[in-house]
């Protein structure tokens, strides 16, 4: 019960009989100490006893005795301390604490404190940008003890001989054990000294000195160590350093040890200023102990605002030799790599009429045929969108195409050589609500320039052929119902007709032109070839026609069905080398599924039929369950006639207690071969994360590289992806990680 | 079978503000659909917009299909995710966070990188196409928040113009 009551403002004191009992609120500055007995001399020292109640603004003390210091405003507490603030609680025997600066000092306490914290996305761009949008708001919960605790203000602690986990008490999984620690929330950020991580009882590292962030946020730090076996490296650690250099630069030291082949040192740094964002990265394995030789790479990725209009770009990536992600890396991404590019863009848009870019390209050749490079090639569009109702496009393009030096074993067969294209085209489009009709002519003219290594071929050759071609759809629409919500179903027929015409085109070099892939965008389109080297003789109608099942209420749409196909008028004449002349007048039939088909199931299916020998050219199909995060299950067939036929499942799922299961196998079924087999295992405890992930990868011809990663997180020491982490998600759709519910996508997977 | 021409497609509100960097291709794109809805105009300002549309994030991304049985790629699956938000000028969320996804594949082989990578250019600009019809279906089922008097009094000639859905 409350006896009374003491207000005491900064510079006056009144001691006055409860007013309001059990009142909690005060006016800022002032202090209300509420207790069974409070007796003192005024303006100078109170003496509070039994159940002492003592608040100032956010600040609350309980202690079974109190002593009130009004000279220097600080206050002695005995007996039962528990001071709040905000959040934060500590307990202990005995405290002092200025109510003015809020410093003071706890014995023996023990502590809670608890931050809400908005986790950003692990990109630049997220930062660029300042959106925290992927960010997640985490409550994160830090407790211990200490043999000693300081205050130092609003945001501070420092402890002597201080444990901290974020498990809950009061018997945590993991705990840092630390003879100093200074928690400075301002800053984010957790300093301390010699320093043992104790898990399970057991101490598994030490650090005279580290830090770490109190939010999982983004502070320099050891980032989750990635410790594992391949069969190309040995038994491999990889343990990654993070320094949050500033927040608009950054860098990862990691130093990797491969028992058969010896130490490498990575590093990556991120940087950001007023109009550039870039990332640069090496790794250097001075002695690989297997080759005899050092082993290396660099890669630049820059993008420079440079001001009116005008950008930068740079994207390069070399490695000392043509099997450094074959013998080092279990990344698919970086395995199934043949070339590595080097290039560097100036670029001009600033919506006005003109736009274009300068490049100068190269390829570092690491398997197979090399590409050309180009250096360099300046493009120029010119755009006029409407004039009186006419769309008026130039594109031109100059290029200067030369082969690096042959790869050993192959043998160089296409000229260098230059070439200028210019493709005036005019077009006038009629677009309404539910239909377009859009003719449109053009005259694509290409003058060569060719190195020719004979005597056999011209050097200089022009080609001019003109292009025209008549797009035209319509858009139907009904309102239908299933189950209790109303839909719109769409029917969308288009027709598209182009004629080109034949010009003998065989003499001409390939820098840059390939067949292009039979698809819905391609056969809408006027060249059945990508790229500027052939312009194919066409005469030629598709006829396609696409439904859309559309969410009455929302507009979003959830299923799509396309059907399509191509009548040809003539033969083919126009061809690449090699290729084998069409005849007949039908194309293959394409059609397509794809979207969501119950709540959580999403299905795909994409087929090609050839009428004319009867056979099924191409089938791809996919279905992915997913009802919650970390619950996904995915397989899909593909196959290509002559080329591929591969199948796929991946999942993750719970098993069990905390465990999940996350998996996939990818098979070559046309060769036999498995390209990729991922087995995993997770468990997800209180505060902590385990993971081991086994997997095999073919990286060549003959090769196959087998990995196993093992991985403990400790949830708020730090919350980066790492290896395992960073695989699962590439391979395994819909992939969630089991403690940071904002990494995959609920719908898509991440 | 209850199919008729599509009616007009008016959008449920006369200003609009795209967060978006005007000079791409793909902003023109959704700047050219949302003026031949005819009663809805684009503007520069987020103090003329009644509404702004926010974009949460827009990424393209490869994906590895499949792979040889040397271990390259075979197949590519191009992808592009464009996530949005529709708010008021005041930023009270008319359209919550949505995400419009859409992929193509595209096979790959050694030595094509060059002609691929217009292909590549081609299918990413079908998928923009894509991404712009979509997000007109959404933005005309915007369900705009009733004016408020003062906003009425203050922008008379937004809430004025704005057609009746």
């Amino acid at each position: 019960q409350t006896a009374s009551t003491h207000e005491a403002r900064p510079g006056t004191t009144v001691l006055r009989p409860v007013i309001e009992p059990g009142a909690t609120q005060s006016t800022p500055g002032s202090t209300r100490i509420d207790a069974e007995k409070i007796d003192g001399v005024d303006q100078v020292r109170l003496n509070a006893t039994n159940n002492v109640r003592l608040q100032r603004d956010n600040l609350l003390l309980n202690s079974d005795r109190l002593l009130f210091d009004q000279v220097s405003n600080e206050v002695f507490a005995e007996g039962n301390v528990k001071l709040k603030r905000g959040d934060d609680e500590i307990e202990g025997p005995k405290a002092r604490v200025n109510l003015d600066t809020l410093f003071g000092e706890f014995e023996t306490p023990s502590y809670v404190l608890q931050r809400q914290k908005k986790v950003p996305g692990a990109s630049v761009e997220d930062r660029r940008t300042g959106r925290n949008d992927r960010s997640v708001t985490q409550v994160v919960r830090g407790t211990g003890q200490a043999d000693q605790l300081m205050l130092e203000g609003e945001n501070q602690y420092r402890m002597k001989n201080a444990t901290y986990t974020t498990c809950p008490a009061p018997d945590p999984s993991w705990y840092l054990r630390m003879s100093d620690l200074d928690l400075d929330f301002d800053r984010d950020k957790g300093e301390a000294t010699h320093s043992s991580l104790v898990f399970k009882g057991v101490p598994i590292a030490y650090a005279p000195w580290m830090d770490f962030p109190l939010s999982g946020g983004r502070q320099s730090g050891i980032l989750p160590p990635t410790i594992g076996a391949t069969s190309n490296t040995g038994f491999d650690a990889y343990l990654p350093y993070y320094f949050n250099l500033a927040p608009n630069y950054d860098a990862t030291f990691a130093p990797r040890w491969m028992s058969t082949r010896g130490l490498q040192l990575a590093g990556e740094g991120r940087y950001l200023t007023g109009g550039s964002t870039g990332t640069l990265k090496a790794e250097v394995l001075p002695e690989d102990k297997e080759d005899k030789t050092s082993r290396s790479l660099a890669s630049w990725r820059h993008n420079q605002n440079l001001g009116n209009g005008f950008t930068a770009d740079v994207d390069a990536t070399r490695v000392s030799d043509r099997a450094y992600f074959d013998d080092l890396s279990s990344r698919v991404t970086a395995t199934s790599q043949s070339t590595l590019l080097q290039q560097a863009t100036l670029g001009y848009n600033s919506g006005s009429w003109l736009s274009g870019n300068l490049l100068v390209q190269r390829y570092q050749v690491l398997e197979g045929a090399s590409p050309y490079n180009r250096q360099p090639s300046l493009s120029l569009t010119a755009r006029q969108p409407d004039f009186h109702g006419f769309a008026f496009t130039l594109p031109m393009e100059y290029t200067s195409f030369s082969h690096s030096t042959p790869v050993p074993g192959t043998t160089q067969t296409q000229p260098d050589g230059r070439r200028t294209v210019a493709y005036p085209q005019v077009s006038y489009p009629m677009e309404s609500s539910s239909s377009f009709v859009i003719p449109k002519m053009g005259l694509h003219a290409t003058r060569y320039n060719v190195d020719r290594t004979t005597t056999d071929g011209q050097a200089a050759m022009r080609r001019q052929v003109p292009i025209m071609s008549l797009d035209s759809g319509l858009i139907f629409e009904r309102d239908t119902q299933i189950g209790d919500t109303a839909q719109v179903q769409t029917l969308e027929p288009r027709l598209y007709y182009v004629k080109a015409a034949y010009r003998d085109q065989t003499e001409i070099p390939v820098f840059d032109t390939a067949k292009a892939d039979f698809n819905f965008a391609q056969i809408f389109s006027e060249n059945t070839y990508s790229g500027n080297d052939r312009i194919a003789d066409s005469n030629q109608l598709t006829a396609g026609v696409q439904s859309r099942m559309i969410d009455a209420s929302s507009g979003e749409e959830w299923l799509r069905a396309a059907l399509a196909q191509r009548y040809y008028f003539a033969d083919q004449r126009v061809s690449l080398p090699g290729e084998t002349l069409r005849t007949g007048s039908t194309a293959n039939l394409l059609g397509g599924v794809a979207g969501r088909v119950h709540s959580d199931l999403w299905a795909e299916t994409v087929l090609q039929y050839d009428p004319r020998v009867g056979l099924w050219e191409r089938a791809v199909t996919g279905l992915r369950y997913q009802p919650g995060l970390s619950k996904a299950l995915a397989a899909s067939y593909r196959y290509q006639r002559d080329q591929f036929r591969s199948f796929d499942v991946s999942g993750q799922w719970p098993l069990w207690g905390g465990w999940y299961g996350v998996g996939r196998y990818d098979r070559n079924l046309r060769d036999h071969r498995t390209s990729e087999i991922i087995a995993g295992l997770e468990y997800k405890a209180d505060c902590w994360v385990f993971r081991t992930v086994w997997q095999s990868l073919v990286t060549n011809e003959k090769e196959k590289n087998t990995s196993i990663f093992l991985q403990i997180e400790f949830n708020g020491l730090a919350s980066v992806g790492s290896n395992p982490v960073n695989l699962l998600k590439r391979s395994v759709s819909g992939y969630g990680k089991i403690n940071d519910p904002g990494v995959g996508d609920p719908k898509f997977g991440d | 079978c209850g199919f008729q021409l599509r009616g007009a497609q008016s959008l449920p509100f006369a200003t609009i503000q795209l967060g978006m960097n005007p000079y791409e291709d793909f902003t023109a794109a959704i700047k050219r659909q949302i003026a031949t809805s005819g009663s809805t105009r684009v503007v520069e300002k987020i103090e003329d917009a009644e509404v702004l549309l926010q974009v949460v994030r827009n990424e393209k991304e490869k994906h590895i299909l499949s792979l040889t049985s040397t271990g390259t790629v075979r197949e590519y699956q191009l992808r592009q995710r464009f996530s949005f938000r529709l708010v008021t000028r005041a930023g009270a969320e008319i359209i919550s966070r949505s995400d419009i996804f859409v992929y193509r594949d595209v096979s790959f082989s050694e030595g094509l990188e060059l002609a691929k990578a217009q292909e590549d250019a081609l299918l990413y600009r079908d998928m923009e196409n894509d991404i712009v019809q979509q997000l007109m279906r959404r933005l005309a089922k915007a369900k705009m928040p009733p004016a408020a008097p003062e906003a009425a009094a203050s922008a008379p000639a937004a809430t004025a113009s704005a057609p009746a859905r």
